[in-house]
């Protein structure tokens, strides 16, 4: 017990200002790798939404922010990249799902969970909102009306 | 205790050295349970009451290196259902990583998959306590747009040992675009080969110490159609049941399966076929069949879809790629089908906010074949079924009211052959009908209330569940649920749970008190025996 404890005492004073984005490998939906520091990368805000075809809070998330998506872009620019942390199981709904629920976000994978062990992903879904290359905001889980927290984390 | 330091001094030296040219992240999950006598469900409490399970995970990342540790702490003892080897706490896992340009090398543990991960998959999922991580090397390259290659050698992680035997493979996978005269369509092929190096002592010659495994792929992408073929073979081994090996009769295995679909704006189909015929493959030849998937080499997941309605889970379906001869059956074939769909708003059927509709089917048959007892052999055909296993037919319908009200409506048809499946009880047909209603109360606040309904007249007979959670921020929820089992002829059991969540950025702390319901814990498809129990958890996790 008293190694947790030291263990955990050790973990909450690190205080690190590593809000910088690594190097990661995902692939687009016609199976093409891209790496994910390189995408985020924009002057304009960028949001991540690690989400899964069974997580219901993650297609919750998503289908509320998509009836606010048009407005969001208009006003700041903003692009929602959508990644999903199904494996072969579920993969094969993505793009069927994606299509059904007509999404306009840009879809990815987390093929080899590279992302899903950077960010420590035990329950999505899991949210960035990142500008100018640096994460700014990150939420965890989602409730009704949640989507008004990362409109404020954009426009602020 | 001194590793741990060791390591920790580094963490904080690379903090304060390189803050700004590296990044630094980790974190720590933990889940913790009281366990207590429960009469009704005949659950007494293990010797260890109160366990915990934690993981402390770090990473480092800085220029073309990264390297990363994580460190495993059962105290005293791993929770019920688990593997028992798991009692220790030491450094699970550890691997370093360079990777430039188009090449990649690892050492250490790492975790990869070949095609959709028939012949080979290695990964972590805590819940089902899976971690079948290989500790190796690993070579990866890229030739720019045309191809990528994948070359690997090691031995896999066995609760905290390593398998004696060894494993090693290879994985191609080549784009065809460039070879086919028009831009509309994608073209992909791929190839795999894993092998498990096992001298085995055995009466039978023909027993080979290497067993491969083959693999080969083709994806296609034209538009709005797309299409998966996958064709995997095993080459002939011993069987294995309950650690006895069986090497009288050698079998070899294949897998067939196929994917399809189209998908455009507001619709999307799915369809896939897959056929199993003794596709389980282990690290370690004993390993086969053993209760904790400790040892799996491939991913085989039950193709069903996968329900948030928890009447939903109790019937579900696991795989079936193996061969029993005392049970008669051998293999799986069947298939899933998923069709997508929006009801444009302003429409009759959208109504002011568009309705989305989702259909799902799925039916599982085994392999139609001919049993000889005596010599141990069978004969099977190649498309036609034998029993039904298991058929699943369902909707869902999300439906937004007002700027209030949200709705979900699920209908499940279910038929599972539990004898054939778990080997007990009776053939259960059941229909599950589920409402969700989601209401928004101003000031971040929203509360969500879910009634469900099973009816059969097998096995268990009928429940009734209900949830209710309300949200009093976006950061803090508490719910309340029960699932009543009151069809049931023996005990009319309540499966009560209380809870509550908290979340602050990429931070959760859960705690949750009632009983749980016995049944096979199935996560992505692969499944876990948990036994019934009652008791407290929590769970917390961070990351930095």
């Amino acid at each position: 017990m008293k190694k947790l404890i030291l263990l955990f005492g050790l973990i909450m004073t690190i205080s690190l200002s590593a809000q910088e984005i690594p190097h990661a490998t995902i692939v687009d939906m016609s199976g093409n790798k891209i790496d994910f520091k390189e995408l985020v990368n924009s002057d304009k805000p960028v949001i991540v939404s690690f989400w899964a075809t069974w997580c219901a809070p993650c297609i919750n998330e998503l289908d509320a922010i998509s009836e606010v998506y048009p407005d969001w872009q208009d006003e700041t620019g903003v692009q929602l990249i959508a990644i999903s942390l199904d494996d072969e199981r579920t993969a094969r709904r993505i793009k069927p799902l994606v299509n059904g629920k007509g999404w306009e976000y840009k879809i990815y994978r987390d093929l080899n969970n590279e992302l899903r062990k950077i960010y420590n992903i035990a329950n999505p879904p899991y949210t960035l909102v990142i500008k100018n290359g640096k994460i700014v905001a990150s939420h965890s889980g989602y409730t009704p009306g949640s989507e008004e927290d990362l409109y404020e984390d954009l426009t602020q | 205790m001194k590793k741990l330091l060791f390591f920790s001094f580094i963490w904080m030296a690379f903090n304060l050295t390189a803050q700004n040219t590296g990044h630094l992240s980790g974190g720590y999950e933990g889940y913790l349970q009281y366990y207590q006598d429960d009469e009704p469900t005949n659950f007494k409490a293990p010797a260890d009451r109160l366990r915990s399970m934690n993981y402390f995970t770090t990473q480092y990342n800085y220029k073309q290196f990264s390297f990363g540790i994580q460190y495993e702490a059962f105290l005293p003892q791993a929770f019920l259902g688990y593997n028992p080897d798991l009692n220790k706490n030491k450094i699970a896992t550890y691997f370093a990583q360079y990777k430039k340009d188009n090449l990649e090398i690892t050492a250490g543990y790492f975790y990869d998959q070949f095609g959709s991960g028939l012949v080979f998959r290695s990964w972590q999922d805590r819940q089902l306590g899976i971690d079948n991580a290989v500790r190796g090397l690993r070579l990866k390259y890229n030739f720019d747009d045309w191809a990528d290659i994948t070359a690997f050698t090691g031995n896999q992680r066995l609760g905290f040992e390593l398998s004696e035997s060894t494993l090693y493979g290879g994985d191609v996978n080549i784009n065809l675009d460039n070879l086919l005269k028009t831009n509309k369509m994608q073209l992909k092929a791929g190839f795999s080969y894993v092998a498990r190096y096992q001298e085995t002592q055995s009466a039978n010659p023909d027993l080979n110490p290497i067993v491969g495994n083959y693999s080969s792929r083709l994806d296609m992408n034209a538009g709005n159609f797309y299409a998966n073929f996958e064709y995997a073979y095993k080459e002939a081994d011993a069987r294995a049941f309950n650690q006895v090996l069986l090497d009288q009769v050698l079998f070899d295995g294949d897998a067939w399966l196929l994917n399809m679909g189209y998908s455009k704006k507001g619709l999307g189909i799915n369809a896939t076929f897959r056929r199993l015929e003794n596709m389980q493959m282990y690290s370690e030849r004993l390993l086969e069949g053993n209760t904790y998937n400790t040892g799996v080499m491939n991913f085989i997941p039950g193709l069903a879809k996968q329900h948030d309605v928890s009447l939903a889970n109790i019937y579900v379906y696991q795989a079936q790629p193996a061969i029993s001869f005392g049970e008669q059956k051998v293999g799986e074939i069947g298939g899933q089908f998923d069709l997508f769909y929006t009801f444009k708003r302003e429409t009759a059927l959208g109504g002011k906010y568009g309705t989305k509709f989702a259909f799902n089917f799925s039916r599982w048959h085994g392999l139609k074949a001919d049993f000889d007892m005596q010599k141990q052999t069978y004969k099977p055909e190649f498309l036609a079924t034998g029993d039904l296993y298991f058929q699943d037919i369902n909707f869902e319908i999300r439906k937004k009211f007002s700027k209030k009200v949200k709705t979900i409506f699920t209908f499940i048809d279910l038929k599972y052959n539990k004898p054939k499946l778990e080997g007990e009880s009776e053939f259960v047909d059941a229909t599950i009908q589920a409402l969700d209603v989601e209401y928004k109360l101003p000031k971040k606040q929203s509360f969500r209330a879910e009634l469900q309904h099973l009816y059969t007249q097998d096995d268990m007979k009928s429940w009734v569940a209900g949830l209710f959670e309300f949200n009093f921020s976006h950061h803090f929820n508490m719910y309340a649920g029960d699932m009543y089992n009151y069809g049931n002829d023996d005990e009319k059991l309540h499966y009560f749970n209380v809870g509550a969540t908290y979340t602050k950025s990429s931070s959760r702390l859960s705690l949750n008190y009632g009983r749980q319901r016995g049944g096979l814990l199935c996560v992505g498809g692969v499944c876990r025996y948990v036994p019934a129990n009652k008791g407290l958890t929590m769970t917390l996790s961070l990351s930095f």
